[in-house]
């Protein structure tokens, strides 16, 4: 019998475990069809890769300057306008997981927003679960504008 | 754009758990209405249970399965995942309990263990016996330790309150019951009355119930200082459910007791129906918070093609 | 732990930003372009995800699979833009004024037109996704992260996309000859 197409995909991605990889393997010193397919898998894969890399990389060094500079100015306090709004949406969201009071539990006087961050992170992935967390961490940095070279001037 | 009030799929399973229990209560009350003006005529405690079997068993089932859903969430090493594990054990022992009890352990017409020419009386005793194990101090020793790990967590992050007096003291109620019990059940025995199976299984539950009642407090208090978000209402929920169970063991045996007029079998009818559904909420307020989390971070663009897979896992 | 500007801790997370930059930033351009159609949006994607993953570095986070999860948030970046429809009006011109180095004008035409044809053959947007994703050389995992699936759908989504590429080859239903002739080079394996 031959191997499923959907397996040798997956073997063809290093994606199959060690014991079904040493099955496709052993079948293929066998088979020649599936041989074939595999090549033909592979050959593919090339194609769609070498289509994909066509398009012209990055300039790195400017482009890694933009974010550097966001971090730079983030880390000076430049983006108080952004690291204030992500203070109250990160309490916000607390209040609505846990309650008011949990917000005076979690926040600290005088604590970083990346602080706060981590703690809310931290507490929403232990009660929430970590897909559940992922998820509330992605809508609360979605559209904060620190991402430019530097945010709004304190 | 006005919010969507929808009763659709696992977002509104804590609405529809309160919607049935609340028809559930409604119905049962009516009946015990209508008993009061019929001037007590007819026999309450000559009801069939079989709606209330059903009832029960079917929330346990529903239990189980949000159970299930929640604990799917917690990967391997989370933290919480032993407690919904424990939770989950839980909801299967009263769920196997349940149907063990009611579809084995019962001498009527659909248990296969009766269709020989011989019914097997003793296996549908022993079923019975070992259903109301599981579903009994087995139950309450695994909530007992999913209470444990929670209030562990709870401790640290921050949320542990010291238990005051008002907790000592509901403890001590509920250690004054059980040492009552276990002392009507020393007096009966020297007396040379016989202690039935069903009464040695409840007595073996009153000690994991004393614990529990002290851990829904200690909950109660940590939980209070959290507030009263998505989260917390699944924690509240137990910590109800736990506390109901307590209430329930004392009034069983505190109502025969003092009264004899009051149908004891609309309450036994009641009570754990009512105790089922408090503690599916459990499980249906997480999974709220949860899919709320899921929903805001996977809402597609409208008209992108792409959209987005569905989060929920 | 100290996190603060300058600690050792945060240069340490600055570092790892760099070598993930040098490594990553080409390819989650092209997937980010290739999924807004639109290179401003994609190269916003880019710094936000690398911006977010300094925050999240800095908060404490853990993160198993730093390229997985710089792709997913470049792509739930691009969603939300899509979503607000803002950045789609941007005209050709502003594309053309734009300073950003990493713009090119011919860049993610190229993967536009490969993306094109695999609609053409009638490819699902999802099986397209993971076809993407996979030129990327995400592991499945990653890519089942990226587009909130299984790991396990990841492999099927692949299986039948290769399928239909398969048979649209075969077909020649294909427009794209470049594309077309390439893939059907792996004809005369065919059983």
């Amino acid at each position: 019998m031959h191997t499923r197409s959907a397996a040798l995909i997956a073997f063809c991605d290093a994606e199959t475990g060690a014991y079904r990889s040493r099955r496709i393997a052993r079948h293929l010193s066998k088979c020649e069809t599936c041989r074939d397919q595999l090549r033909r898998i592979e050959s593919e894969k090339d194609e769609l890769s070498s289509a994909g890399a066509r398009a012209p990389a990055i300039g790195g060094p400017q482009g890694l300057a933009g974010v550097l500079s966001a971090i730079a100015a983030w880390q000076d306090g430049q983006s108080c306008a952004a690291a204030s709004e992500l203070k109250s949406r990160l309490q916000w969201q607390i209040e609505t997981y846990f309650g008011s009071p949990a917000v005076r539990v979690v926040e600290r006087p005088g604590i970083r927003a990346e602080e706060l961050l981590g703690r809310t992170s931290e507490i929403l992935d232990v009660f929430l679960g970590p897909n559940a967390a992922e998820a509330v961490r992605d809508d609360v940095l979605s559209g904060l504008a620190f991402a430019g070279p530097a945010g709004e001037t304190c | 754009m006005a919010k969507k009030t929808s009763l659709d799929g696992l977002d509104s399973a804590p609405r529809w758990i309160v919607m049935f229990l609340g028809a559930y209560v409604t119905v049962n009350l009516f009946v015990l209405y209508l008993w009061n003006a019929a001037g007590q005529v007819f026999s309450v405690q000559g009801t069939s249970d079989s709606p209330s079997a059903l009832s029960l068993t079917g929330m346990a089932a529903v239990d189980l399965w949000l159970c299930l859903v929640v604990l799917r969430s917690f990967p391997a090493g989370a933290p919480l995942r032993s407690t919904w594990m424990l939770i989950t054990l839980a909801a299967a022992a009263r769920a196997a309990s349940g149907v063990l009890t009611e579809f084995l352990g019962t001498n009527w017409l659909l248990n296969p263990l009766m269709w020989s020419a011989q019914p097997k009386s003793g296996l549908i005793e022993q079923i019975r016996h070992s259903a109301l194990i599981a579903g009994g101090p087995i139950r309450l020793a695994i909530l007992a330790a999913a209470m444990l790990a929670v209030l562990r967590i709870l401790r640290k992050f921050g949320f542990w309150a010291r238990p005051t007096v008002t907790d000592w003291a509901v403890s001590g109620i509920v250690c004054m019951f059980t040492l009552s019990r276990f002392g009507e059940a020393c007096a009966a025995s020297l007396a040379g009355r016989q202690i039935s199976q069903e009464d040695w299984i409840s007595l073996a539950g009153l000690p994991i119930l004393c614990v529990l009642s002290l851990e829904a407090m200690l909950l109660r208090r940590s939980v209070a200082r959290m507030g009263n978000g998505l989260i917390t209402r699944g924690w509240v929920a137990l910590e109800c459910g736990i506390l109901l169970t307590v209430a329930g063991e004392v009034a069983l045996w505190v109502i025969p007791h003092y009264s004899q007029t009051l149908p004891l079998t609309m309450f036994c009818a009641l009570m754990p129906v009512t105790i089922g559904s408090v503690f599916a909420l459990v499980p249906a307020y997480q999974l709220v918070a949860q899919r709320r989390a899921m929903r805001l971070a996977g809402s597609p663009p409208e008209d992108s093609p792409e959209g987005v897979p569905e989060l929920a896992r | 732990m100290d996190r603060s500007p300058g600690s050792p801790l945060t240069a340490g997370i600055e570092q790892e930003i760099v070598d993930l930059y040098e490594r990553e930033a080409g390819g989650i351009l092209r997937y980010a372009g290739a999924l807004a159609r639109n290179q401003e949006t994609a190269y916003d994607a880019l710094q936000e995800a690398f911006f977010r993953f300094f925050l999240c570095r800095s908060a404490g986070q853990q993160i198993r699979s730093p390229k997985g999860w710089l792709f997913r948030v470049a792509h739930n970046y691009v969603l939300d833009q899509k979503k607000a429809g803002s950045r789609n009006e941007v005209g050709v011109e502003s594309l053309r004024n734009m300073p950003c180095p990493a713009h090119h004008p011919e860049a993610g035409s190229h993967v536009s037109e490969l993306l094109q044809g695999l609609l053409e053959i009638g490819l699902s947007p999802r099986e397209i996704e993971c076809v993407r994703l996979r030129t990327e050389d995400l592991r499945y995992e990653e890519i089942a992260a990226v587009l909130g699936l299984q790991a396990g759908t990841v492999g099927a989504l692949l299986a039948r996309a290769h399928g239909k590429i398969r048979k649209a080859v075969r077909l020649g239903i294909h427009k794209n000859r470049d594309f077309a002739q390439a893939v059907a080079e792996g004809k005369r394996y065919a059983y």
